[in-house]
Formats: C-alpha cells, structure tokens, sequence
C-alpha cells in the first residue's frame, strides 16, 4: 500500500503521462530509440541563411508542419504535440483536461517573415513611415498575437480545456523544470487534482543564434555536427541550440491510483536557487548550484546517498561542465566518481525553455526502462572534471532515483528529484 | 462568471476597476459590472494610464488601502461612476485585459 503523503504531509505527485518531441523524432517511442541508440539530431541549419555565421548547425526541429511559419506557430505545435501524447497516455479528457496549465515557453518575437511583409506592404518610398501606414491598415491580430507572450498558452488552453488563468513563464534554461515544479506545487496546496506541465521552445531563430554566438555559448564545431555536443569533454566548445517540447500530466498519487491510471514516476522535490553573480556567469563557488540540487532533495525528503543517477544539465559549455562538476562534488562528495551522470544535450542540444521538461520526460523514462542513455562524443575526457558520464553508449541500470540539473544562463538554477516508485 | 465565482456580497460594494479603456473589453467589463446594481466601479486609468503587468497589483493595493483606511474612493468620473459613501469593509478589484485575460480579487478586513 503506497503512501499517499510525503515527508512533510504533502500529497505524492505522480506522473500519469508523458509527451516529448526533439529532433531525434516525435513521441516517446522514436525518441527513446535514437537516446539509447546514442544518435545524434545535430544537423546543418537550413531554415535561413548562415552564410557568415560562425555557427551553421543546430539540434532544430524540421520536421513538424509548422517548422517553417516562425516561433511562435512552432512553439505551439510542439506544445500541443507533447501534450497530445501526455494526456492520450494519462487516459484523461483531450478536451476538458480539468486542471491548471504551466508552459514553459521562450520570449516571442514578431518573425521574420511577418517583418518582411510588413517592409514590402507599400508603395511610401519613407521607410518608417511606410512600416506605420503598412501596420496601421492591415491591422492583423493574427499578426499581433504571435508576438505575445501568453498567447501560446491561451491557445492550449482552449484546445485541451485546461482551468484557470493559464500561466506562462520564463526562467531561461530551468523554465521546463519550473513549469514542472509550478504543477507539482499547485497540487501539493491542494489547488487540483490535476495539473499539465509543458515545456516548448521553436524559438532557433537567426537572432537567437546570433546572440547567443554573441555571449561565445555556443559550439562552432560546424563540420560534423553530430560531433558538435560533447559535454564533459575537455575540447567541449559550447552548447547546440535546440528545440523540442515536452508535457507531463501531474496528479495526486491517491487520485491517479483511484481512477486506476498507470503510474509512470513520481516528482518527489523541487528546489531553485536563484544566482546573482553574473548576467550569464555562474558564482566562481558554484553556491546557488549547491543550494539548488540541496534543497530538491531536502525537498523530496532523500538523502544524498539516496540518488541513484544524475541527469546533467550538461551543456557541453566549458562553464557549466566545469561548475556542474564543482556543484555536485560538493554536495556528494567522493561519490560523485562512482554515480552515473549522463547529458542528453549530447545528442538533443539545448532545448532552452523546454530543457527542463525534456530531461525530466527522459529521466522517468530512464528509470522506467532501466536504461541510461548515454553521454555521445566522450573521447576526449576531462581529466580536471572526472565523472562517470556512461561515455557512448547506453547502459542497464536498476535505478530508483533521479536528480535532474537545470543550471540557467541568467542565474535561474531549478533542480527536481524523480523517483520511479512510491515509497 | 468570474464575478459568479468569486462570492461577492449582496450588499453595496465597492469596486476598483483595472479597466484599460480597450473599446471591447471596457464595454464587456462595464456591462457585466452594471447587470449587479449593487457594485459601485471605480476605474483609475484615466489618472495612472495602463500600468501592463503592474496594472492588477495596483489594483489590488487600492482596494485594500480603501478597506485599511476605512474610507472609499470617490467617483473619479462623476458622469459614469455612482456615489458610495459607507465605510467599505471589502472592496473587489477587476482587472481585464486589453486583449485577452482577466481575473477578480476581493479584499476584505482582516
């Protein structure tokens, strides 16, 4: 008889589904196939020009039909793809969900395309004023609602039935665990009985490549691009910019067992710990790192020892591996070497606003299947970060416990524990 | 709906409008407000402008600075807002947005 209250009287959250896009493929099956099969969906960029970019290569999704109408239309279909899933798995409602939403989603932008129209719209030969009579007579809310923020979420909201005000966020590259960690607490207040989370980002835009190139973050190993993301690697030369998307449905333990869905994983804590050293510099004393990762495991009630496996934030930046290491070797001390600890960035890229909610998808999946999938491109280790970072190939682990890492560029550090039963 | 949801008062009641003047969602608000002939609307936006994310907290913090002082606004456009004189000891405050969204709080004496 499982315990439906955790350490702290809380009521146990559990997962009842799971959805997940990325570019290794759509669902869970595709994408568990290509992570164990330690693939890469690292490929050259072709949805705009790179001539003159110092990087040409990204983990994009192509393959969706919204993959070439902007980030706003892309982001959407990733979110609702991976909630489709999620949902369908959880046996609920597709159309009257019956709970609060979370998107973790990234900052919108009027696209390109749109921009474009706009510039070519009139006859004025006066560029600026030419942009305002343009914008004035079209007057497009198709147009203007892609450039706002919370306009994703309302969408989903309406399509899937979701209650209350829908709550869209950004806390940079923790947003996905965040979302997670917003459900997580809404039902722990006793808010729902349910609560669907998700993760999306379809914003690999040319300016986001470019400012992020700009902050030297990201890999210009452009000429075999699946070899491109190599965390904890010592010649690592930055992160693969990235989307995807991932939905969990969240429910109490005692609720999900009553209806009699399937219990794929329970989140047992959440802990954030914000970072305030540096714009995009993490504290040379990895303190919020440690503060964050400490207080999801005080919040889960586990002991350090408690932790079976770790999924890395694993950026493949030579900052973050570096920090991560430092981070973890503090809170686990010798044991550190001996814990697996793999980066699914090394073969999906950073996901950004999704990367939290992807790496949890993935690490309930690991528990649930007993297999860890890899770290890809580990050939050249890092003698000064020593880890066992299951270097290139997949491996059979009878795993009860997850710490996943999401460590953000702005200082937003976000870390959850997953457990693959309850106690 | 949301004034449904909220469990309003029957008697007089005070109300601090987040209002941004948008043509259709003013005139929603202000029919939804007006079909409850107990509700006195006091919509501050001519004086303050659209404050965008802030604009519900100070809506919120005028509504319970009208119950903390025991005193209510009065009609900050007298051609549209009717009087109230009692000492408010809940007052809601409104918020609808320009264009999509919207949510009601109700403050009362602790």
């Amino acid at each position: 008889m499982a315990r439906f209250e955790d350490h702290l009287g809380r009521p146990v959250v559990a997962v009842t589904g799971i959805g997940v896009v990325t570019s290794l493929g759509k669902g869970k099956a595709e994408n568990w196939a290509a992570l164990t099969a330690g693939k890469s969906g690292i490929h050259p960029i072709t949805r705009f020009p790179v001539d003159h970019l110092s990087t040409r290569i990204a983990g994009m999704v192509d393959f969706l039909p919204s993959s070439s109408k902007g980030a706003s239309a892309l982001t959407y279909e990733l979110a609702e793809t991976a909630a489709i899933e999620a949902i369908e798995e959880s046996g609920l409602s597709r159309d009257d969900f019956g709970g609060p939403l979370f998107l973790a989603s990234p900052p919108v932008e009027l696209d390109w395309h749109d921009r474009l129209a706009l510039y070519k719209g009139g006859a004025n030969p006066d560029t600026s004023q030419r942009l305002l009579e343009v914008a004035r007579a079209q007057n497009s809310l198709e147009m203007f609602d892609t450039s706002q923020f919370g306009f994703i979420a309302d969408r989903l909201a309406d399509r899937f039935g979701t209650t209350g005000l829908p709550i869209t966020l950004s806390t940079a590259c923790a947003s996905g665990a965040t979302a997670i960690q917003l459900g997580v607490e809404a039902i722990r207040r006793g808010e729902c009985d349910r609560a669907l989370a998700i993760g999306a980002d379809g914003s690999a835009t040319a300016e986001a490549l470019i400012r992020f190139n700009l902050l030297s973050a990201l890999s210009t190993s452009n000429e075999v691009p699946e070899k491109a993301s190599k965390p904890f690697s010592k010649d690592r030369d930055g992160f693969v910019l990235a989307e995807g998307s991932a939905a969990l449905v969240l429910e109490p333990l005692e609720t999900a067992l009553a209806r009699g869905a399937t219990i794929l994983g329970i989140l047992r804590g959440c802990g954030e710990k914000a970072d305030d050293f540096h714009r995009t510099r993490s504290k040379p004393d990895g303190s919020p790192a440690i503060a964050a990762v400490k207080a999801a495991l005080a919040d889960a009630g586990l002991s350090e020892d408690e932790i079976d496996y770790i999924n890395a934030h694993g950026t493949s930046t030579p900052e973050n591996d570096k920090m991560e290491h430092l981070s973890l070797s503090t809170v686990f001390g010798e044991r550190i070497a001996r814990i697996p600890i793999s980066s699914n960035k090394s073969m999906i890229g950073h996901t950004l606003s999704a990367a939290g909610a992807i790496e949890a998808a993935f690490s309930l999946m690991t528990m649930r299947e007993g297999v860890i999938p890899p770290t890809i491109n580990y050939d050249n280790p890092d003698p000064a970060i020593p880890l066992d970072v299951v270097p290139n190939v997949k491996r059979e682990a009878n795993l009860r416990t997850v710490l996943s890492n999401s460590f953000g560029f702005g200082g937003q550090n976000t870390c959850l524990v997953m457990a693959r039963e309850p106690v | 709906m949301l004034l449904d949801a909220a469990g309003l008062p029957q008697n007089d009641l005070l109300a601090v409008s987040g209002a941004s003047g948008a043509h259709a969602a003013t005139a929603a608000e202000r029919a939804a407000l007006d079909a409850r002939p107990n509700i006195a609307p006091r919509a501050f936006a001519t004086l303050t402008g659209h404050l965008k994310e802030a604009q519900f907290p100070f809506t919120v913090a005028l509504a319970a600075l009208a119950v903390a002082n025991k005193a209510p606004y009065p009609a900050f456009d007298a051609g549209n807002e009717k009087p109230f004189e009692e000492i408010p000891d809940q007052v809601l405050a409104t918020t609808v947005g320009y264009h999509r969204f919207e949510g009601v709080a109700l403050v009362r004496a602790a």
